[in-house]
């Protein structure tokens, strides 16, 4: 593998892994310690090599917890591959949207100019927290048309001299 | 006149602050702090305005047959 990922580079081949059913399929029957069943993404990556994280089973015999959500697919991507840097985990961002879209061809996906008013409104600061809280989509728009709304979340505090609601998400600076 | 622009976002790529504007179903322009006439504003102070999820890997399987209740749709 360490030979091939120089020439899937030189290639101009993309790769997508699919963590939530890699790790759960993958290393079944190993004995302790299992193997994890996730290709080598940061590797990949580091080589220059387009990767990207796909949800693959959603809701079939194999794997019957999906709800179509890429923020749980870069969760488990991101845990899986230990790319728990700043920079890892935005590649893991990156590799539900930019680099998915790449693999995809899809020339008018991006927040430029000139692209397609299609964007998703997230309950986070940056990418990190949007993984890290699995961020509620706010509001997610196709081509200027608003396909979907959802409200932001936050729990209800009944807790004597504390804080009435709740975000997960500190105050910064 | 724009139709759409959403103004103080956070983008994923560390910009802040950003407004993005939107004509004809394609962003015209994003920069840091435009104001002009839109059909609506939208405040994103806060939030990320991110590109669209895209998954390249996918099989529908249940998921084409979830119903959560009665869609006109299926008729």
């Amino acid at each position: 593998m360490s030979k091939l990922i120089p020439l899937i580079a030189e290639a101009g081949v993309s790769a997508v892994a699919n963590p939530l059913i890699n790790i759960t399929l993958q290393g079944r029957h190993d004995t302790y310690p299992k193997r994890r069943g996730m290709t080598r993404v940061p590797e990949l990556m580091a080589a220059g090599v387009t990767v990207a994280f796909g949800h693959d089973c959603v809701m079939d015999p194999w794997y019957s917890l999906g709800s179509g959500d890429m923020l749980e697919v870069a969760h488990m991507g991101l845990h899986v591959a230990q790319m728990t840097s700043q920079a890892g985990m935005r590649q893991c961002f990156d590799a539900v949207t930019v680099n998915a879209a790449k693999v995809m061809g899809l020339t008018g996906h991006g927040i430029e100019a000139g692209r397609d008013a299609s964007f998703v409104l997230l309950q986070a600061r940056d990418p990190i927290e949007a993984i890290r809280l699995r961020a509620t989509r706010l509001k997610v728009w196709r081509k200027r048309q608003l396909l979907a709304e959802t409200p932001p979340s936050q729990a209800a505090l009944s807790l004597a001299g504390r804080l009435a609601v709740a975000t997960f998400m500190p105050v910064r600076g | 006149m724009l139709d759409l622009l959403i103004t103080h976002a956070s983008l994923a790529d560390g910009r802040t602050g950003m407004s993005v504007a939107v004509q004809d179903g394609r962003i015209v322009e994003v920069t840091e702090g435009l104001q002009a006439p839109a059909h609506q504003t939208l405040d994103a102070a806060g939030q990320l305005l991110s590109p669209p999820f895209c998954d390249p890997h996918f099989h529908m399987d249940a998921t084409l047959r979830l119903r959560e209740q009665a869609d006109p749709a299926d008729r």
